[in-house]
């Protein structure tokens, strides 16, 4: 099992005032190279459960396990050092650092794993050749399209090869094609072996025939359904 | 004698140090209190924030001490020509009853900030981050000891009074104090030494490959001890021929800048081999502790490997004058 | 270990790039921060140029003078306590000095008029040009450069000087000292013994004071405690301890120079620490990005470290740098009247700045471990800025 979540509570602000529980008794099981759409409306946890299944913060109760790893109470510096390895994030807006170039940007997250900058080059090229984002690589982030910014983040989150892929609202400010674009690669990446999740209220992605299972979201529990 | 540079720069440095230990000081007391491993709320998430705040500021901490111990050094040599009878800084070390415990305990709390960095390192290999109440409890007694430290120095330089012309009917003359009053502690041959020394460095290997716990406990035991030696044969043997003068037994003198800064290097390598041998005994008594098993031998591995270099380096840089003596026979 | 260190090297490039992206921030500390340090480096500089100038100058001094002191004032000494002296095993020579001042009205100062019995050979190297008194013609004098720009000649080679009962004596300039010399000679005019008794009509049987040559000077000391002990009404200076006192006054105003500037370093240090702590949006969401794509919390400090050091570094280089052109080249203009005292004849020195490990170390002390010590909570704040905001 690649994704274990087991009666997962997340509560912000523990025992102050503006106390929220975000997330209520969640079970969820993703195997190895499946496809996950998390669907529901906004507010509904979506994001909570992907940053906890992305190692950004732990749950406040219950049994999470990612990769075989035990995330409950695991402190912020093993948490970094378990995503940095097995999680590759591609967010909504990007959140590219638009004063670096699309070279720098994608070679980031090799900075804190010792990589040299030849190796680290090498491995960022490859992969923009590979997005078709490659004649750009000296750009700044600032001066490239909605499209490339795409190919551009999704190098980025490939770049340490993880076998857990995340994405956010992937499609939210794409148009039409650009969204059938990614989820092309999408569908690439499930046949090298990779296990995504995504979070989306697109019909487009929730229907895509890549997903093998929507899980629907509301009020921060969950109701899954095959697609 | 407050009002010169190197006074005004040694109580800067202190209570720069002192600012940065007490605050680490405040991150303990809320760890001591607060810290709920189980807790999911803010209070133990900021906690865990200030574990990296509190660590950087023992570790400039510790930095600045060291600097202010080679701050020390130089301003007693600066002292020395100033205060009547001292021809060096040890003389001015010892122009009051303030100036070697001064020292004593600017080393010492170099030593413990050291110690405590060991420790936060161990503790942060592991997820349970087990050793979290102990450290900062080490964290909340390294306050007095700073304190100590500036207090001393303070009363120290406030001592401390120059020798200058006055308009009484003497000179003002105090009894001299030669800069070479040290004996030799261990009466023994030199071979003693090197017998010694070339034993510690093969423990220290024989150590790193087997890592027996009592040898481990042993070297780190006989690294202190060995100190004291190591110090003794450098004031009664090796600091003669840095300065090819038979009866010159200083042990400051050998870092000014005519013996080629030389002194530094040596102490550097002295005090670091017996820290890190210290160190990878220190660490072997958190071996039982089941989340610390590997972190505790992986630390040793780079301790003792460290500190078998700089003892091989301090053995090398304390023989070279030595050795050119013997084989070409004069400043070579 | 290779990866460990190739990553402080990565995150150092990466350090370095993020000062350049906001280069006018830095650019604006970093000019602030040289400027402290060129005061701060200018003092020492000076400090040590001037204890070196010191130095060299009184290698010339007499190794112990002795004076006569009543009532705690200085009086003249009888000559006859010369030849008490000689009783003391391991003095060579001791020869009485006549000396006194004499005020001169074009600056309104004090010119000195020493006139010795014999002149110390190492006199003649102290000569920019000409030779000493030879003792036998009367009024040959030799001048400091300070007197010689007072006084101005022009070319003339006598010149005269009324007595307080207004009658003149007339002197002849048979040479002139060094400029290198001035810390002690800027105001001196040398003359034979004869020449002082005649203008200030002081006896034979009198001197200002006795000056003792010793054969091995490692016994100075001792020889001043006997000197002292055998006559009790007499101040016995030595030439140590004159070194000693310059040092001392160099030092006390070096350090008090130091503190008024303290005040400049606090003013630095609260702007660094409101520079260090303002984080922008930009900024916020920047280490938000880093924290979730793997960097840790110590990723983030160890470039906030980076950068405050290189910071530092430029800053010191550049600040130092100034510094020593401050007193190479312009003798220290800025703070002159701190280091040079209240002689209204000052000396014109050339000043050669040595750079020392030891000043470099005390500059350090003073501007950039404070500056360190003050960007360290701003960069943890800024390294604690939690991963999820970067997903809001």
């Amino acid at each position: 099992m690649m994704i274990s979540i087991h009666n997962v509570y997340k509560t912000y602000n523990q025992g102050l005032t503006n106390e929220v529980a975000a997330l209520h008794d969640i079970n969820l099981d993703v195997q190895r190279n499946e496809v996950i759409c998390l669907k529901g409306p906004s507010g509904s946890g979506k994001s909570t459960l992907l940053s906890i299944i992305g190692c950004v913060f732990p749950p406040t109760s219950g049994a999470a396990q990612v990769a075989g790893k035990k995330l409950s109470r695991l402190p912020d510096r093993f948490l970094t050092l378990h995503r940095r390895e097995y999680i590759g994030f591609i967010f909504q807006q990007f959140n590219l650092l638009p004063q670096l170039t699309v070279l720098d940007n994608v070679m980031l997250p090799l900075m804190v794993l010792g990589y040299s900058l030849e190796v680290r080059c090498e491995k960022a090229v490859v992969l923009l050749e590979r997005l078709g984002v490659d004649h750009r690589r000296h750009f700044l982030v600032s001066q490239i399209s909605g499209g490339e910014l795409q190919r551009v983040a999704i190098a980025r989150a490939l770049i340490n090869d993880p076998p857990i892929i995340l994405a956010d609202e992937p499609t939210a400010h794409l148009d039409q094609k650009l969204s059938e674009r990614f989820l092309g690669f999408m569908e690439e990446f499930k046949q090298e072996g990779k296990t995504i999740v995504m979070t989306s209220h697109d019909p487009l992605v929730v229907e895509h025939p890549c997903v093998d299972r929507v899980v629907e979201m509301m009020d921060g529990r969950t109701r899954s359904s095959c697609s | 004698m407050f009002l010169n540079s190197w006074s005004i720069a040694l109580t800067l440095v202190s209570i720069l140090s002192c600012f940065l230990v007490i605050m680490a000081g405040k991150t303990a007391v809320r760890v001591l209190r607060w810290w709920n491993p189980d807790s999911d709320s803010n209070t133990q998430i900021q906690l865990e924030g200030e574990i990296w705040l509190s660590s950087t500021l023992v570790m400039y901490g510790a930095c600045f001490q060291i600097i202010s111990l080679v701050l020390l050094i130089g301003a007693a040599d600066y002292y020395a020509g100033f205060i009547a009878g001292a021809m060096c800084g040890t003389g001015s070390l010892l122009a009051n009853s303030y100036g070697m415990p001064l020292l004593y305990v600017k080393l010492a709390a170099s030593f413990y900030a050291g110690l405590w960095i060991v420790v936060h390192r161990l503790d942060i290999s592991s997820e349970a981050y087990p050793l979290v109440r102990f450290k900062y409890v080490m964290l909340l007694l390294l306050v007095p000891l700073i304190l100590a430290d500036l207090g001393l120095q303070t009363v120290y330089i406030g001592g401390l009074t120059p020798d200058i012309i006055t308009s009484c009917c003497a000179i003002i003359f105090d009894e001299v104090k030669t800069s070479g009053s040290f004996s030799g502690l261990f009466q023994s041959p030199l071979s003693c030494f090197y017998l010694a020394s070339s034993s510690l460095l093969l423990l220290g290997l024989v150590c790193r490959k087997k890592g027996q716990p009592w040898l481990v406990y042993l070297y780190g035991l006989a690294m202190v001890g060995w100190l004291v030696f190591a110090l003794d044969a450098i004031i009664t043997t090796f600091s003669s021929f840095i300065y090819a003068m038979p009866y010159h037994h200083c042990p400051f003198c050998i870092v000014k800048a005519e013996y080629n800064f030389i002194g530094y290097f040596i102490y550097i390598t002295l005090f670091g081999s017996v820290f890190f041998g210290f160190c990878g005994g220190f660490v072997q008594l958190f071996t039982r502790n089941r989340y610390l098993e590997r972190g505790v031998a992986a630390a040793q591995q780079v301790y003792l490997t460290w500190s078998a270099v700089m003892l091989f380096l301090f053995l090398a840089l304390v023989s070279y004058h030595m050795v050119i003596y013997r084989l070409f026979g004069g400043e070579g | 270990m290779n990866t460990g260190l190739e990553k402080q090297r990565n995150l150092l490039d990466y350090g370095l790039m993020s000062l350049w992206r906001r280069k006018t921030k830095n650019l604006s500390v970093l000019l602030v921060f040289a400027l402290v340090i060129f005061l701060m480096s200018s003092f020492q500089f000076l400090t040590g140029a001037l204890t070196d100038v010191a130095q060299q100058a009184l290698r010339l001094a007499p190794e112990i003078t002795v004076q006569r002191m009543v009532a705690g004032r200085q009086e003249q000494i009888p000559v006859s306590y010369g030849d008490t002296l000689q009783e003391i095993f391991g003095i060579r020579r001791v020869e009485p000095r006549v000396w006194g001042y004499h005020f001169s009205t074009t600056t309104g100062g004090n010119i000195t008029l020493l006139g010795v019995s014999s002149f110390d050979p190492r006199l003649e190297t102290a000569l920019l040009q000409g030779r000493l008194p030879n003792g036998s013609t009367a009024g040959e004098v030799v001048l400091g450069q300070g007197v010689v720009r007072d006084l101005d000649l022009q070319g003339r080679r006598k010149f005269s000087f009324f007595r307080p009962e207004l009658t003149q004596k007339t002197f002849t300039v048979t040479g002139e000292f060094k400029p290198e010399s001035e810390l002690l000679t800027a105001d001196l005019m040398v003359m034979s013994i004869a020449d002082t008794r005649d203008f200030f009509h002081i006896s034979d049987t009198y001197a200002t004071d006795l000056l003792v040559t010793v054969a091995n000077p490692a016994e100075i000391e001792t020889i001043a405690r006997k000197i002292a002990e055998l006559l009790p009404d007499t101040r016995v200076v030595t030439r140590p301890q004159i070194q000693k006192t310059y040092n001392v006054v160099f030092g006390w105003r070096s350090g008090f120079g130091s503190v008024c500037l303290l005040t400049g370093l606090a003013a630095f240090i609260i702007l660094a620490w409101d520079k260090a702590s303002g984080m922008t949006p930009e900024e916020k969401r920047e280490i938000g990005i880093l924290k979730l794509l793997g960097w840790q919390t110590s990723d983030v400090l160890a470039v906030r470290f980076y950068e405050s050091f290189a910071v530092s570094f430029l800053a010191l280089l550049l600040g130092c740098t100034l510094g020593y052109v401050h007193i190479a080249f312009f003798d220290g203009a800025l703070f002159r009247p701190v280091m040079f005292g209240w002689s209204v004849i000052t000396p014109h020195l050339h000043l050669v700045p040595v750079v020392r490990f030891g000043d470099v170390l005390l500059v350090i002390c003073f501007t950039v471990l404070p500056y360190l010590a003050v960007t360290v909570i701003p960069a943890w704040r800024a390294a604690s800025v939690p991963p999820d905001s970067a997903m809001r």
